[in-house]
């Protein structure tokens, strides 16, 4: 598949031709509301394929370790970093008799399990066994906290819980290996983290941010004057590409829009979301791939469960994941280019919080569909054609499940 | 009164104790506790202010902040907290939503140190 640019103003749908292959019809609910359907995304995506579960940053020192949940599977695991300063992940569960040996995050020497005291070094390896001589046939050997597949991309950390991962990490992130080798990710810190567990399946919360009709609507209370007017009232993407598995648009903004106060003392000082033409001082490699003169921000779905949104001097990101078919739970973070001076610092807390507060908009129309999608009304919903990439999503999750990998 | 600001600030001394919070979630905390009213004395009062703020800060780097300048910081990122609640949705918290207490307000490295 390929991409193009549209004419953001012209009525003519474009893209069921450019993408003839996922058809135009109505989508069926269950993919967004069923356990057996969940059941098999877990079989045939989330159990075989690259799973972002966090930075880098997180584990600056060694004995820095998070845990992390994927409920979907029925799986906790620890990621953390040796004295060797080497990064891994493994279960989150002792030897002994299946007790997680760690919670949180944090750091520390060693992981203990609190059930009966099995200690594990910081590189999953075991280190001590209570009353070992009570033991019959104990081979140490076999004893580390079982390991699972880690690799770091851009300071991303991704895991593989299959026994022989299908596809390497790069053959997964395709096209964006490419195209982000030269975005700074790693250098970018973190200014925001927010997360939430909502009552929405995870693709329809996933939705949400991977289309612009809903923008001049669920957002007229915040950011949607920012993304239409005019130009582009109903914020179609200027941009959009799909690929074999990813997707990625690029948003314009509205060059009518007259910020407020805040906006305009933010815009001025740099480090700003809605930055308009500023946005040219902070271009960074990998953005902007239509060449929009009102270029605002990409959206890089990468499969499965990941958005990656790049833009000029800042990027943002999102994790969907399934608790149940019904449940997601959802991480975001926005992360700027690194400043030591407090007027950008405070321009990047203007931006900070309109999109955290934009971002519970979404949840509450996303619960919205949710439930009404539960009352049994509907047998299927409709996509428009600016809404492909909601469609793209489904038709590759089917595909998997039909053909699995 | 104890002076908490940098001399030039001290017009803005009395809203210090009410309105500084080192923390996004603690800011957020107070501002959804707030009436509208009180936010919108705070704005008017600080947000004209909000350049000759900047301006004084940026004799200072994150790195290197006395208690004076970070404190001045903090009025400042409480004015970013409260701005769009007057600025767009004329209430305290953002309108057509979902309860607050939803989404969590989960801690970052704080990008400012105290050094003097």
């Amino acid at each position: 598949m390929s991409s193009e640019a549209i004419h953001l103003t012209n009525d003519q749908q474009s893209y069921r031709e450019k993408y003839p292959e996922l058809g135009t019809g109505p989508v069926p609910v269950e993919p967004y509301m069923s356990e057996e359907y969940l059941s098999k995304e877990c079989e045939h995506i989330f159990s075989k394929m690259w799973l972002m579960v966090g930075r880098t940053t997180r584990l600056k020192n060694v004995g820095d370790f998070f845990v992390k949940n994927v409920e979907c599977l029925n799986k906790s695991i620890v990621v953390a970093k040796g004295k060797d300063q080497e990064v891994r992940a493994f279960y989150n569960v002792c030897r002994h008799r299946g007790t997680n040996v760690a919670s949180g995050e944090g750091n520390c020497k060693y992981f203990t399990c609190r059930f009966h005291g099995w200690v594990y070094d910081t590189d999953g390896s075991i280190a001590h066994v209570p009353e070992e001589d009570q033991f019959y046939q104990l081979d140490k050997s076999k004893l580390n906290l079982e390991s699972v597949h880690c690799e770091i991309w851009k300071g991303f950390i991704f895991v593989n819980f299959s026994d022989k991962p299908r596809e390497t990490l790069r053959e997964q992130l395709a096209e964006y290996c490419e195209r982000f080798e030269d975005f700074p990710f790693e250098e970018m810190p973190v200014a925001g983290r927010w997360g939430a567990t909502l009552k929405a399946n995870w693709k329809l919360f996933q939705d949400a941010f991977q289309e612009g009709y809903h923008v001049s609507t669920v957002h007229a209370g915040t950011i949607g004057e920012y993304f239409t007017g005019k130009r582009n009232p109903n914020c179609r993407p200027y941009y959009l590409g799909l690929f074999k598995r990813n997707r990625s648009m690029s948003f314009s903004y509205n060059p009518e829009f007259a910020p407020h106060p805040s906006e305009i003392f933010a815009v001025k000082a740099g480090g700003s979301l809605s930055q308009g033409d500023a946005a040219k001082t902070y271009a960074l490699p990998g953005i902007n791939p239509g060449n929009d003169p009102y270029y605002s921000f990409d959206v890089n779905a990468v499969f499965p469960n990941w958005l990656c949104d790049t833009s000029a001097g800042f990027f943002f990101i999102h994790e969907f994941w399934p608790i149940d078919a019904i449940t997601t739970r959802w991480e975001a973070s926005l992360h700027f280019l690194p400043t030591n001076s407090p007027s950008q610092y405070i321009s990047q807390m203007q931006s900070v919080t309109l999109l955290r507060d934009a971002f519970r908009e979404d949840i509450a129309t996303s619960e919205g569909s949710q439930a009404g999608l539960m009352s049994g009304a509907l047998r299927e919903i409709n996509f428009s054609d600016v809404e492909i990439p909601c469609r793209h999503q489904y038709q590759v999750i089917q595909e998997l499940i039909d053909n699995p990998l | 009164m104890k002076r908490s600001l940098p001399e030039e600030f001290e017009d803005l001394e009395a809203l210090v104790p009410y309105w500084t919070r080192d923390t996004e979630a603690a800011r957020n905390a107070f501002r959804v506790s707030c009436s509208i009213k009180e936010l919108r004395e705070f704005y008017d009062i600080v947000m004209p202010r909000l350049d000759a703020l900047a301006e004084r800060l940026e004799q200072t780097t994150l790195d290197n902040m006395s208690k004076e300048e970070a404190c001045l910081l903090e009025l400042a990122l409480m004015v970013m907290e409260v701005a769009p609640a007057v600025e767009y949705y004329n209430q305290p918290d953002v309108p057509n939503s979902v309860d607050v207490e939803v989404l969590k307000i989960l801690p970052v490295d704080r990008a400012y140190k105290i050094t003097g």
